[in-house]
Formats: structure tokens, sequence, C-alpha cells
């Protein structure tokens, strides 16, 4: 039953926005229009953790992009993507993904609307990656983005590009349903809660400087931002329900406190090195913690948190011997997190993968890696991207995801432990 | 974008004194020559200011099997320092919107930005990787960066007539030890000193790649732009044909066009 009505909602929100879409065409400007979609099947290779949950599952994409100009220096981007999910109701989603307009002069460019702005610079992590809330049904590395609402200024000034953002309009997380995969044992709820009396209207800010400096004829890319405002990442508090048998944790609700963050990237070009670091540093409100407890989150204090390491290529290796155009790339990083393994995945960990380009025609590439905790010998997470062009309009990925944890004290990542998966997905482009 | 720009007008600058002058050079005197040679063409394609150009690219395959990419090229002339280049793909669609931004420099390695619009990420790509091939053609990146007299040593070689056209023939020794050749030899015809050929020999020194220019053009009354490049690969058999659609100079280009800071936007 409550699938249904997601699914008439849902529809509805579609068709919302085609009507949009048609009425702005008609406006007298014919957009450019572009299309992507993909049709993917995932495979899960172990047995459910729970009951409702399926093997196997099917899903599929869209999102179309229509872009209006005006003179050289106006634009208006319209990209909503729908996703629909055999399994679960809640990966089956829409949003905007963008809808905004730029203006630029040769110093400054200003947008206002929805989009996604990504910071950072490391591979394994994006830490200092604010702006945007995570789509966590799209994908468990949390690479997806929701559309956020945002006027974004940028100035290009002799000290380094200057950046302001007002960001009114905030974004909950999306978390797997009762059928879905990569969850835990207890549903995270569609209602949140926050510290913000203004709830999602809370207006946040951000400020960011980013500079590039020369160091021995090397490229040093600086920067340095500032965010206040709902913090992206939620606690999740339990919903306590009394039964006969005494209180029953029967589900979890996203608490979203205030934040403040400070965040700092620097990446340095040497030859075939790339260097990089993201540095970062969360205060909350004093009561924060105290709030936390009576909500059953115990330990939440403010933090920090750091990932660094490097990316080094070598380029065709193989190039003289068997005349393959094959470039390897070498990634390590480690992570930190100051809180421990009890509210962090990252808390000291080791990611190490390799990255083979193969320089074909159809831009083949590999990416393999593996994340190992630390602290938790047993703990640790392997994944594989694969995608290579098939026609000029359509490419295959392969994507897999392995979740090993031996130790439920590492709650996070036990709870993925049944959860290994291999994905193939055909991409179509127009 | 400039950066096949760069490679075309890499190779059409050679002076007509030289040319007068060779029958009595003597052999001792051919890496002088060669270098006033290098000058002069670096010095007759000084001030072409800006461009836009639209390019296919066709790779081939031994089989004979084609792909197609489609891309626009912004380049800027940059006075005392390599030039600045902004490719933006538009095919094959997977890759559509992705911008390459390169800064050739004359006495530090270049820099190279990928804008990769579905992250909206903009990441810098190490500096060594210039002997790759670009988009999986058969140039090489390097193939793509401006022609700058800092990067090579020149040694003039002879005079020979190829396919009708007598030609300078200079040979050009990378100075960067990541280059991807041993060495470079280039004809340039002796009347407008435009390239008409380019051999490239790989770090085994054995003849790896030639390119072929042809449909020159003569923008502003000065500048010779070549419309067809044909890279051959003979070791794997394979081919890039490069086409320029359309190419115009003095578009209003600027620095602020070529920041890895506004990347985000090109499209």
């Amino acid at each position: 039953m409550k699938r249904l009505i997601t699914i008439t909602l849902q529809s509805s929100a579609l068709i919302a926005l085609s009507v949009n879409a048609s009425t702005s065409a008609s406006a007298g400007l014919m957009p450019d229009l572009a299309l992507q979609g993909a049709v993917e099947g995932r495979q899960f290779l172990q047995e459910a953790q729970f009951p409702q949950q399926e093997d196997s599952v099917l899903s599929v994409w869209a999102e179309p992009e229509l872009v209006w100009e005006w003179g050289d220096t106006q634009r208006l981007t319209f990209k909503p993507f729908y996703r629909y999910d055999s399994a679960d109701d809640e990966r089956s989603h829409g949003d905007i993904r963008e809808l905004m307009w730029l203006t630029y002069g040769s110093s400054w460019e200003v947008r206002a609307g929805i989009g996604k702005v990504f910071w950072g610079v490391t591979e394994s992590q994006h830490l200092v990656d604010v702006i945007n809330q995570t789509d966590l049904v799209e994908a468990p590395d949390g690479e997806e983005k929701l559309g956020q609402p945002m006027v974004h200024a940028t100035w290009l000034h002799e000290i380094g590009t200057l950046e302001a953002f007002i960001l009114p309009g905030f974004r909950e997380r999306t978390f797997a349903g009762e059928k879905g995969r990569l969850r835990s044992a207890l549903l995270v709820s569609d209602e949140a809660d926050y510290q913000a009396a203004e709830e999602k209207e809370h207006v946040d800010w951000a400020l960011r400087w980013s500079r590039s400096f020369e160091v021995a004829e090397a490229p040093l890319d600086l920067s340095a931002a500032w965010f206040q405002g709902t913090a992206r990442d939620p606690f999740l508090t339990p919903d306590i329900t009394l039964s006969g048998s005494g209180p029953q944790i029967t589900g979890l609700t996203p608490y979203y406190p205030l934040q403040r963050q400070l965040g700092i990237t620097a990446q340095a070009t040497v030859d075939a090195w790339l260097w990089k670091l993201e540095v970062l540093r969360r205060d909350f409100d004093d009561h924060v913690a105290a709030d936390l407890k009576t909500l059953g989150v115990a330990g939440m204090k403010d933090y920090s948190a750091a990932v660094g390491g490097f990316e080094y290529t070598l380029v065709g290796p193989f190039a003289e011997r068997w005349d393959s155009a094959l470039d390897i790339g070498l990634l390590l990083e480690y992570q930190y997190d100051q809180r421990g393994s009890d509210a962090a995945m990252a808390q000291n960990d080791v990611f190490a993968a390799t990255r083979l380009a193969f320089n074909d025609a159809d831009s083949s590439e590999i990416l393999a890696g593996i994340t190992q905790d630390l602290d938790y010998s047993g703990s640790r997470g392997v994944m594989l991207e694969a995608s290579t062009r098939l026609t000029d309009f359509t490419t295959l990925k392969v994507n897999g995801w392995m979740f090993m944890a031996d130790d439920q004290e590492d709650t996070l990542a036990y709870s993925l432990r049944q959860d290994d998966y291999i994905e193939v997905s055909l991409n179509i482009f127009y | 974008m400039k950066i096949f720009l760069s490679l075309i007008t890499a190779f059409t600058l050679v002076s007509p004194l030289v040319a007068q002058a060779d029958a009595v050079q003597p052999a001792a005197d051919a890496a002088e020559k060669g270098l006033a040679i290098a000058k002069d063409r670096k010095q007759r394609d000084l001030g072409w200011g800006d461009s836009e150009a639209k390019m296919t690219m066709t790779l081939r395959n031994s089989q004979g099997e084609e792909s197609v990419r489609e891309m626009r090229l912004k380049s800027l002339e940059v006075v005392d320092d390599g030039d600045k280049g902004l490719t933006i793909f538009d095919e094959p669609r997977d890759v559509k919107g992705t911008a390459f931004l390169n800064f050739s420099h004359t006495g530090k390695p270049d820099e190279q930005w990928l804008y990769l619009p579905a992250l909206k990420r903009v990441k810098r790509i190490a500096s060594r990787n210039k002997s790759g091939p670009f988009m999986g053609s058969e140039f090489a990146y390097e193939d793509m960066s401006s022609f700058e007299l800092e990067k090579y040593s020149f040694t003039y070689l002879r005079e020979e007539t190829l396919n009708g056209v007598v030609c300078h023939v200079i040979e050009q020794i990378p100075a960067d030890e990541y280059s991807g050749y041993t060495k470079q030899i280039v004809w340039l015809d002796t009347e407008h000193l435009r390239a008409q050929q380019v051999e490239f020999y790989d770090r085994k020194k054995s003849l790896l790649k030639t390119l072929n220019f042809s449909g020159y053009k003569l923008y502003k009354d000065k500048f010779w732009r070549a419309d067809v490049l044909t890279m051959v690969n003979h070791q794997n058999g394979k081919s890039t044909v490069l086409n320029t659609a359309e190419l115009r100079f003095d578009t209003g280009l600027t620095d602020a066009d070529f920041n890895d800071a506004t990347l985000s936007r090109v499209r």
C-alpha cells in the first residue's frame, strides 16, 4: 500500500517536471536537449540479512538536460532525474539535480537555483565536500548528490578565487527502504529532527578561498572553506517503543544538528605524483551533545578528521614491450577521524587502489581498490569500477563491492557484511 | 583546443633567408642553422592572438574500423611562455561536456586540468603523462602542446623534395626526459615554411608515427594553418585524421576563458 502511494506521488512529480519543461520550451527559445539514462542489474552475492530484502534488482534511471542560453553570458540549465528500482521504494525516487541560472563577466560568476558543487582533491573520501546532500540510495560510495538550492557567487581576485554561498532549503539524506539492501537492521525514518527551529528552512552559508601557488616549479593548489549551517551528516537516533516485553528499538530517526566546519585542501603536482590532503574541523553547539544523549546517541563531540595520500601514474609502462598504451595509476590514502570507530567508518583506515586506463578508442578503464580498517583487521571493503564504450551513444559499466566485517563492534561495517554485489549497467546517451 | 592549433602553427614558421643560405652552410653549422630556422618559424607565427575551431578526429584501427570524436578548440597566445588551450568534447556522447584545459610552458612542465561534468569536478592531471594518447587517438598529449624553442634542440639535415614540394628537413630532439620520443624529423616547405610532414621516433629510436599536413589556408594574411592532419602509427597500424571544420581568429578570448576556476561553466 505504502509502495503504491509512493509511486503515485513520484509519478505526479515527474509529470510536473515534464510540464515545466514543455512550458519553458514553448516560451520562444528552444533549449539544447541531451538525455542520459541507464538500465542496471544488481546481483547480491550473499543471503540477505533481513527477510524482506531481494537478491536481484533491476533499476532504470533517466536524466534529461535542457539548456537555454541568452547571448554569451546567460544560461539556464534544467536537469531532472528519476530512478525506478524493482526492489526498494526508497530507491525509486526523483530529484531536480539542477535548475540553475548562470551569468558571468570576465572576473565573476553568479549562479542561482538548484545545483551541485564539488569540493575536494582526494579519491577515497570526500571529507570537505559539504554543499550537497548525499543521495545515498544511489551508491554506497556516496558520490551521488541531491540538488541543493543556492546562490553562488564567484570572484576571481588577485588573492585567489573567492566564493560565497547562500544555501536556503535543506535536503535530507536518502536511505534504503525495507526491501533495499545496504542498510542496517533498523530502518531510517522519513521524518527527521533538527536542531534549527526553522528545520529545513534554515538558511546555511559558506565561504571559500582557493589558489594555486608554485613551489619549486611544481603547482601547489590550496583551498580553505568555512561552512555554517545544518550538518549534511545526520546522527541516527533510536526510536523507542514500549511493548509488553519492555522498551524496544523499532527504527532510527535522523537528527541534523547545526555545525561550523572548516575544511582545508592541498594538492601538489610533482612529475607523475599527485599529493593530496583534506583536513576537516567540525564544531557543534555545546548543548547538542546533551540533547543527543537524551535521544539515545552518546559520545557526540567536536572533532577533526583528515584524509591524505598520493596518486602516482606510470605512463605507458608496457608501451615499448607490448605496444600497449595502458597507463597505471597507483593510489594510496590514509583516513583518520578523531571520533573513532563508534561514529565514523573511516577512522583509521588505509585505501589502496589501482586505476588502469587503457587509452583505447573505447576509453576503457578499470579502478579497483581496497579499504582496510586498521582498528578492526577483519573489516574491509573492496571496490571495482570498470567501464568501456560500446557505441557512440552507449557505454557499459561494471561496478562491484565486497564488504567484509567479522566484529560486531564495528557496527557500521558489520551491517553491510552480507551485501556484496555486482552491478552491470548499460548507459545510454542521446 | 589550442593544442591542435599550436601543433599546426608549430610547423609553419621557417625563413626564406635561411633557405637561400643552404648551399653554402658547412655541415658543422647544422645545429646553428636548425635553431635559426626554428627561431624564424616561431617569430613568423607571433601575433596570432586567439582562435576558435571545430574539429573532427577520426580514429581508425588496423582493421579499418572507425570511431569519431568531435570537439571545439579554443586557443590563446601567451607572450613569453607557452600558449593556453581549451578542448571541449561534443562526441561521443558519453564525454559530451568534458573539458580539457592545457597551459603549455617553456621552462617547466605543462599544466593540465580535466573537467568532469557528471561530478562537477575539476581534476588536475599529473604533468608527466605527455607521452600518453589523447582520447585514445594516435596523437599524444605532447603532440598537441604549443611549439616552443626551449622544448627541443635542432639540427638542420638537408633539403629534399617531398610530394613535389621543396623542403628543409630538420631534426628536433625533445629536451624533456619524459617525452615519448627520441627525435622528430620535420619537413618544412622552403617557400612558406609550413610543416609538410613529421616523423616521430620512439624511445627505442624506431620510427613510430608519421604526421602529414594538407589543405593549408592563410589566415589574417599571415598565418598558415592546415585543414587536415593525418597521423599514421607504423607499429600498430592505427591512424588518426584530424579535420578542422571552422577556424576563426580574433574571437575575443581572454585569460579568463582559460581558468581552472571557471572551467565548470564551459560548454
